[in-house]
């Protein structure tokens, strides 16, 4: 069977690097740098990061994107062919929903992405953050499913991929 | 002078260098953001600061992967031109659009002489 590709994508800080990070088998390839604007933390991805992990004996191929506007071509580079995306929001960020949108609608523009998806909003234990608005926003509405989530949590992590799987109806 | 008129000094002074061979030049910070430049497409520039990261960002990390050390520079050949790129220190970026069958050498020396220039620069910058 050929090895399922999962794009994690979504806005700046949303958690996409930490995701790969908790839920790949292998150790995960990633291209950190620091970062020179203030974006809540000190590190933002510049190409891609990669893992691997193995679900219902099928290899998953874990590719996460940078989030800036900016790298948008990462976002279509990685998103070809791909079987399903776990999308991150940031609960606290007030431009969450509008820059989700945005990237979906770049991604779908190139019929990259055009596959079944589910939405994991992050941070939404911090004070000032607003979860439940962004379950009724118009991805949300789209998604697979929406679940709030820790993504440094292996648990989880891995209720966002099964629920990708779910979605897909792989038994 | 500003930093960035400073850095932008430097990019003409490596143009002046290597007369007739450097199609243009830029100077962005390692994620991405343009800090000066002396393309022909200006507005081409923005984007093309993100692309650099990247290309770098995923060349130093293939390095470190096959345990090649640390990078020294990057470069596309195409049919027309050639881009050559270097890490500014911990902060910075320089990229060269070049003819296609420009002094490689030459223009290696060249700009990493602007590396070392700029690294105090962009360092000073960047608290």
């Amino acid at each position: 069977m050929l090895p399922l590709k999962v794009l994690i994508t979504g806005a700046v800080g949303a958690g996409k690097t930490t995701l790969v990070s908790t839920i790949s088998e292998i150790e995960p390839l990633t291209t950190d740098v620091d970062s020179q604007e203030a974006i809540g933390k000190n590190q933002t991805t510049v190409g891609l990061d990669y893992g691997r992990m193995t679900l219902k004996e099928r290899s998953v191929r874990l590719f996460g994107t940078p989030g800036q506007e900016r790298f948008d071509y990462m976002w279509q580079m990685l998103g070809e062919g791909v079987d399903g995306m776990i999308v991150l929001v940031h609960a606290g960020h007030d431009t969450a929903e509008t820059d989700t949108e945005h990237l979906l609608d770049t991604l779908r523009a190139k019929e990259a992405a055009d596959v079944p998806f589910v939405v994991g909003i992050t941070h939404s234990d911090e004070a000032g953050t607003h979860p439940e608005a962004l379950r009724e926003a118009s991805f949300a509405q789209r998604a697979a499913a929406v679940l709030t989530a820790d993504v440094r949590t292996e648990r989880d992590g891995q209720a966002l991929i099964h629920a990708l799987v779910d979605a897909w109806g792989i038994q | 002078m500003a930093t960035s008129d400073a850095l932008h000094d430097l990019l003409y002074e490596l143009s002046d260098a290597v007369p007739g061979q450097i199609h243009g030049s830029l100077i962005a910070s390692r994620d991405g953001l343009l800090i000066t430049e002396t393309l022909s497409d200006s507005e081409e520039a923005e984007r093309i600061a993100a692309m650099v990261a990247t290309t770098l960002g995923v060349s130093r990390r293939m390095a470190r992967r096959l345990g090649a050390g640390v990078l020294n520079e990057t470069a596309i050949s195409a049919t027309e031109r050639r881009i050559q790129m270097y890490l500014i220190g911990s902060e910075g970026a320089l990229a060269v659009v070049t003819a296609a069958d420009a002094n490689v050498a030459l223009i290696n020396i060249q700009a990493r002489k602007v590396v070392k220039s700029a690294e105090p620069l962009l360092r000073d910058t960047n608290p």
